[in-house]
């Protein structure tokens, strides 16, 4: 149920480093469970949850490992709390197994990943965004996942929220798909008076894992609150019974828990768009590199050129729609990533009949604005 | 739009400098960023903060190409002053670093100073933030020194605010020469 509370912190200015405001963020949205396992570069997420959670009447885990962590704030979550986790890359690899678990037993929950630079332990202080495709299709099993990508510490708070609101909504793993800049960056940024959140619907229900509609997302009671509840990962009927050779459910399942998200794209899918009317030169981007995108085409603008930029803050679900409408005009689309080409499949799925260039970087470095002007000045006569 | 780079190694507080930098400029009503790049030591090796100044938002926190480059350390003066503009400034620690041509750069004797003065290993960041507050105008030394009270722990503050003062008064005669 939506509603409008309070922000935890005195609404003002502050200065703060992405990772605090991602924790504070957690905290307005009401999330009271934390269990997680540290590590570079996300770290600062857990130490200040573990100092805030006690303050706030929340509860902090500090758990043996990345799996036991989102197996932990699985089990909470089934409690009633609003839970999250924090990791990257290494960690987020283990997690994967109980984020398909979270999906298919429709677990509100929030992992954050601070994406370093890979694969497998790589360079652990230096940033990338090489888990985009990982977020999509890492668990097993056909499934949906929402995920959102921050640019700004300000994104690093509201966006978590919006997590927490998503995830409890849709009953789903959501997953804050941040990076190493963002998450160490420091700069200001606006704490409201009031922020919306959305709490799950707590309803007693017979029936907490299948609704009327092929798209809809059942209420789910909590342990202890009286609700006979089974809770598994193999296939399961409405009531929660386990039914695992039954084509008929499995089908209703799997068909239910992808739409729930793909029927509304609408509501899920967030992206902006900076001078996309007409652009010639047209630059899809995400989280870090998409600031290096903004920096590239004020500057083209400004030299007349038409430029624009069309930043996905929810990578996924993909919104299709708006990138073919603000590809309409488009002679060359580029799409800068720090990694060898990720989201760009997508787009050049898409827009098969287009030029798009993909700019990628994986030297454990930011994508600046001069890399994505070296590869411009080559498309542009 | 100012974009500087602070560089120098780990331990002398090259990422504090550049929060308390951005911080004040935040103070002062500005838009700031602060991005702190350091190895996996947890002392020693190429310490860097990149700090943009801005009266809008900033898009790209990244300094390619700095306005103005405060160097700590010999090695960080020499992987980064060829990038500072040619109209920018260098501000850089005498008893560290053999320079080299650059048109605009003053010599601060930042670390001896801390010696001399306040006994300090420590607050030569302090002393370069002051010297920089004089010289460039971009943020008050009012805010700098808030920007310390609100930043670092009590038991500090009072050494980096005399750090800050110093600094922002003892090398005019420097600048002006």
């Amino acid at each position: 149920m939506k509603t409008i509370v309070k922000s935890l912190l005195a609404p003002r200015k502050y200065f703060m480093q992405g990772n605090i405001a991602c924790a504070e963020g957690a905290l307005a949205a009401g999330c009271r469970y934390y269990a997680g396992y540290p590590i570079t570069p996300s770290s600062e997420i857990m130490e200040h949850m573990s100092i805030r959670l006690p303050e706030v009447g929340g509860v902090f885990m500090q758990m043996e490992d990345e799996i036991a962590s989102i197996c932990s704030m699985i089990g909470a979550s089934w409690a009633g709390a609003k839970v999250m986790t924090a990791t990257s890359g290494p960690g987020f690899s283990l997690m994967l197994e109980g984020i398909g678990y979270a999906v298919m037993t429709e677990t509100p929950c929030v992992i954050v990943d601070v994406q370093r630079a890979g694969p497998a332990t790589g360079q652990a202080t230096k940033p990338a965004q090489g888990d985009v495709m990982q977020a999509r299709w890492g668990a097993h099993g056909d499934h949906r996942i929402i995920a959102l990508s921050p640019w700004s510490v300000q994104e690093m708070y509201d966006l978590t929220i919006k997590a927490f609101n998503f995830s409890e909504k849709y009953r789903v793993p959501t997953i804050l798909l941040a990076d190493e800049v963002v998450a160490h960056l420091k700069e200001s940024f606006v704490v409201k008076p009031e922020i919306e959140i959305y709490n799950r619907d707590k309803t007693l229900t017979e029936t907490p894992f299948g609704t009327q509609e092929e798209d809809g997302v059942p209420p789910m009671p909590c342990f202890g609150q009286g609700a006979q509840l089974l809770v598994t990962g193999s296939t399961h009927n409405e009531y929660g019974i386990r039914k695992v050779a039954d084509p008929d459910v499995q089908e209703r399942l799997v068909t239910r828990l992808c739409k729930k998200i793909d029927n509304h794209k609408k509501d899920i899918c967030l992206t902006e768009r900076y001078f996309t009317d007409n652009a010639e030169y047209l630059f899809v981007a995400y989280g870090i590199s998409a600031r290096s995108s903004y920096a590239v085409v004020s500057e083209l603008r400004e030299s007349q050129i038409n430029a624009g930029l069309l930043r996905y803050i929810t990578i996924w679900p993909f919104d299709e729609e708006t990138l073919k409408e603000c590809a309409l005009e488009a002679k060359v689309i580029f799409v800068p990533e720090m990694n060898q080409g990720q989201l760009v499949l997508e787009i050049m799925r898409i827009l098969p009949h287009q030029k798009v260039i993909p700019i990628p970087k994986t030297r454990g470095e930011a994508i600046y604005p001069s890399d994505i002007i070296k590869v411009f000045r080559k498309y542009h006569e | 739009m100012t974009k500087i780079k602070l560089t120098g190694y780990g331990g002398q507080g090259i990422i504090l400098a550049g929060e308390i930098l951005a911080y004040a400029a935040m103070l002062d009503g500005k838009e700031s960023s602060a991005i702190g790049e350091y190895g996996s030591a947890a002392r020693g090796g190429l310490t860097t903060s990149q700090v943009i100044i801005n009266d809008e938002f900033i898009a790209s926190p990244f300094v390619e190409a700095a306005d103005i480059l405060i160097a700590l350390s010999q090695e960080g003066y020499d992987k980064y002053y060829s990038q500072v503009k040619s109209t920018g400034l260098i501000l850089y620690e005498s008893s560290m670093i053999i320079p080299k041509d650059f048109p605009r750069q003053y010599a601060i004797p930042a670390v001896n100073v801390a010696l001399s003065e306040l006994r300090s290993t420590v607050v030569g960041n302090m002393i370069m933030l002051g010297a920089f507050a004089w010289i460039t105008k971009i943020v008050s030394k009012r805010s700098l020194i808030s920007a310390v009270k609100d930043n670092v722990s009590s038991k500090f503050t009072e050494v980096n605010i005399k750090g800050i003062e110093i600094g922002y008064e003892k090398f005019q005669e420097i600048f002006k020469g």
